[in-house]
């Protein structure tokens, strides 16, 4: 009950096989990296994982509640690709608007997930305005302001410095120790090999995990 | 959906630039419609319609009906219902609202809310145009009421055609054409006689919605042909194409809930390489 299980999941775009028949067991309480080249497959997986996606076999379970094609999973934190927010507010205010979907945060709380990815809660600037690096950050603080159960992240330290990219190491170490399972695909070797358990490699919708004594990643 | 919710919902609504655009391209043509049909008509000309009931309505209708409803006012609510699901198709905003039927229904809440919008957008100035031909709005109260109840189930019918289009497309360009198309067969009147084999004479009407709502109204201005303001408003309405219209409403949010069950939702960079 305590795992993402993902059992022969198979999805086809336009007579394409993004994910092929996929088999992936996880515990709770990990941190799992994924990587492998662009459009192998990695944010389709995770995208079945968040239930954004319905595959056409298989079946996805997470922490026990099976993804259908109608549920996302509970208690879910992502970053899934484009990192977009809406231009015309600030971003406590989208932070806000988001937060208040599931109405669990107050406005202390949103503060306190702004600055602790390093965005001045105060600042009156709208989204369009922010760097590229604002952009990603405020991604990070939407994803972990409800401190989710279960944490997806692809490409998180894309766009950031290297002060940029330890934060975000500090913060999934930080959630992860308080209990979340995280999911991270990225390029940056440096992010796969430092923070996780275990790797997989995607290619052309395949996954294999890489082994600890299988060389390096 | 917490207070809180519905606030920051609807204020984010109020927030977009693209909200302002489709207002003002709404305020547009209405004030278009105003400036043509009072200072372009007999009024300006000196005919006096002496604020009768008869006139009020037959020149709210004037608004609705003649005036290319789905080839004007159709395109600016597509260009509204693109700016309102513009936001909400983020994934970030989707998967907080739980389910896949939490996510329509708050889609449909604001579709709700922008159909009650529009419908302001599209009244008000028609009123100020009956007063400004000499008519009475209150006269012809009941009649703009009843009219309005069947704009809103069309707006909202709109909007879930919209909906269902876009998802199973994933395209705002299928999604506006699909409105147009369904506004099309809406607004126009859709009756065709034609003589069958025996030379007998067949009136097949097609139309569905407002043009058979509605396709009883007197415009002949005659006052000795109307009853009273009760006896009109009956007239005036076709119950079975009310329920009809009502029906499609509900078919198009249940074909919705089916059809979000397959939707994939992907980045626009993930829909180009799909295709």
């Amino acid at each position: 009950m305590e795992q993402i299980n993902v059992v022969q999941a198979t999805k086809v775009l336009k007579r394409r096989t993004v994910l092929d028949h996929v088999d992936l067991t996880l515990d709770r309480g990990g941190i799992y990296g994924f990587f492998g080249p662009n459009g192998s497959g990695k944010t389709m997986l995770f995208r079945a994982i968040c239930g954004l996606i319905y595959l056409n076999s298989g079946e996805i379970t997470v922490f026990g509640e099976k993804i259908e094609e109608k549920k996302f999973p509970d208690g879910l934190g992502l970053v899934i690709e484009s990192v977009g927010f809406w231009n015309e507010f600030t971003g406590f205010e989208n932070l806000k608007f988001l937060a208040s979907v599931r109405g669990k945060l107050s406005d202390t709380d949103i503060r306190g997930a702004l600055a602790r990815v390093g965005l001045d809660p105060d600042d009156g600037r709208i989204y369009k305005k922010y760097s590229l690096g604002m952009k990603q950050r405020l991604a990070i603080a939407q994803a972990v302001m409800e401190r989710p159960e279960l944490l997806v992240l692809d490409e998180p330290t894309n766009a950031l410095d290297e002060d940029g990219a330890a934060a975000v190491h500090q913060i999934v170490c930080e959630e992860n120790k308080r209990g979340c399972t995280v999911l991270i695909a990225s390029h940056n070797k440096a992010d796969i090999d430092s923070l996780c358990r275990r790797k997989f490699k995607m290619n052309e919708g395949c996954l294999q995990e890489v082994l600890p004594d299988s060389g390096p990643a | 959906m917490s207070r809180l919710h519905r606030n920051y919902f609807y204020r984010m609504y109020w927030r977009q630039k693209t909200t302002w655009a489709f207002v003002i391209m709404t305020l547009a043509i209405r004030i278009g419609l105003v400036i043509l049909l009072v200072f372009g008509t007999q009024a300006y000309r000196g005919v006096d319609f002496g604020g009768s009931l008869a006139f009020s309505e037959a020149f709210y209708k004037e608004f609705f009906f003649d005036n290319a409803m789905a080839f004007i006012v159709d395109p600016v609510y597509a260009f509204g219902a693109a700016a309102m699901s513009r936001y909400l198709q983020d994934v970030k905003f989707v998967v907080r609202t739980g389910s896949r039927a939490g996510w329509v229904r708050r889609y449909l809440s604001l579709s709700c809310y922008q159909a009650g919008v529009f419908l302001l957008l599209l009244n008000i100035p028609a009123c100020i145009a009956i007063w400004m031909m000499g008519g009475s709005v209150a006269k012809a109260s009941a009649f703009i009421l009843v009219c309005m109840a069947g704009e809103y189930l069309v707006l909202v019918t709109f909007s879930m055609v919209w909906l269902l289009v876009q998802s199973l497309t994933n395209s705002s360009v299928a999604a506006a054409a699909a409105m147009i198309l369904y506004g099309a067969w809406d607004a126009l009147f859709g009756i065709y006689d034609y003589a069958d084999t025996n030379g007998y004479l067949i009136t097949l009407d097609l139309g569905i919605g407002w043009s058979r709502v509605f396709s009883n109204i007197d415009e002949s201005l005659d006052l000795s042909k109307l009853g009273k303001m009760q006896g009109i408003t009956s007239r005036l309405i076709d119950p079975f194409s009310a329920a009809l219209l009502a029906g499609l409403l509900a078919l198009f949010i249940l074909l919705r809930l089916a059809a979000v069950r397959r939707k994939d939702f992907l980045t626009v960079q993930e829909e180009a390489a799909k295709a």
